[in-house]
């Protein structure tokens, strides 16, 4: 069974404000042991309308797994972001087993019953 | 204890998401009181949704008549790949008499739900707060200030005068006689010395 927790993500949200787009990424290191991109070319922040203006924008991560993860924010050249907080939705999976690493689940010899 | 009866099993079920087959093994130790693999068969791999994400899945199969035990142990290798395990349990009933009933095999719990995680973003204060810029304050209170005037002693202190000093004992002081010789020396007189011969000498006489 895998040393580190593995955790199942399912969302995140962000609130924040800026003058124009940027760019969510977000990293995970599964599959593959290293962190990578898992959202593509990532996801578009749009403007909260201007720097004086709040705006909450929950961005779906389903189907994304890992022990680690990283967020990123990246505004456009012309704009300004502030980011004021962020919240990320996880679970961690009980029992995950990573073939690739001969990984296997067994239990102690059980005496079931009362 | 638990142990202390023998069981016999049926039927072993696993709960699932895997993208690669795996095989599970069932291990007792009946007959012969040693643990030792009684039967395995092959878990498959989950079919996946639309996105590519596989699905949970139960995986069930029966068990030889004759699985028995005291104790029982299961073993889940999967292949080259991932595989998420969430439930296991197994059919079994209690010799000579017991029920059928389902025992649960000890499986970390995944929570249903999913929990919130802060991310680390320093906050943003909701309200202002004051900033000092740096400007030495100016005293309300005015300060003495010392001019460069070198104070004046408020006792008098001796000062000397350049008269040099009269020594507190006398010392001889040598005045100017010449010394008188110790001894007697000769002295010639102013007596004009009469020779031998007399030089005549020439008187003018009155005519």
């Amino acid at each position: 069974m895998a040393f580190q927790k593995v955790f199942d993500f399912k969302e995140v949200t962000i609130e924040y404000r800026s003058n124009g787009a940027a760019s969510f990424q977000f990293s995970t290191d599964m599959p593959g042991g290293a962190l990578a991109a898992r959202l593509g070319a990532g996801f578009t922040l749009p403007t909260s309308g201007g720097i004086g203006l709040n705006r909450t924008q929950t961005i779906p991560l389903d189907g994304i797994q890992g022990t680690m993860y990283q967020p990123q924010i990246t505004p456009g050249s012309s704009t300004q972001i502030i980011v004021l907080s962020a919240k990320l939705w996880l679970r961690p999976i009980g029992v995950y087993l990573d073939g690739t690493l001969n990984e296997e689940w067994i239990t102690q010899p059980i005496a079931v019953g009362a | 204890m638990a142990s202390e009866k023998l069981k016999l099993f049926s039927k072993i079920e696993i709960e699932i998401i895997s993208n690669v087959a795996g095989t599970l093994a069932i291990l007792t130790d009946a007959p012969g009181n040693a643990m030792a693999q009684r039967f395995s068969f092959a878990t498959p791999a989950s079919s996946a949704d639309g996105n590519g994400n596989c699905l949970r899945r139960t995986v069930t199969s029966r068990l030889p008549y004759n699985t028995q035990g005291h104790l029982i142990q299961a073993k889940l290798t999967p292949g080259s790949g991932q595989t998420s395990l969430y439930r296991a349990r197994v059919w079994g009933r209690e010799l000579p008499g017991g029920q059928w009933e389902w025992f649960a095999l000890p499986v970390i719990e995944t929570p249903v739900e999913f929990a919130p995680a802060a991310l680390p973003i320093p906050p943003t204060a909701e309200e202002w707060r004051p900033e000092a810029l740096p400007v030495p304050p100016t005293a309300e209170e005015w300060r003495p200030e010392a001019l460069p005037v070198p104070p004046t002693a408020e006792e008098w202190r001796p000062e000397a005068l350049p008269i040099p000093p009269t020594a507190e004992e006398w010392r001889p002081e040598a005045l100017p006689i010449p010394p008188t010789a110790e001894e007697w020396r000769p002295s010639a007189l102013p007596v004009k010395a009469t020779p031998d011969v007399p030089d005549w000498a020439e008187l003018e006489v009155d005519a």
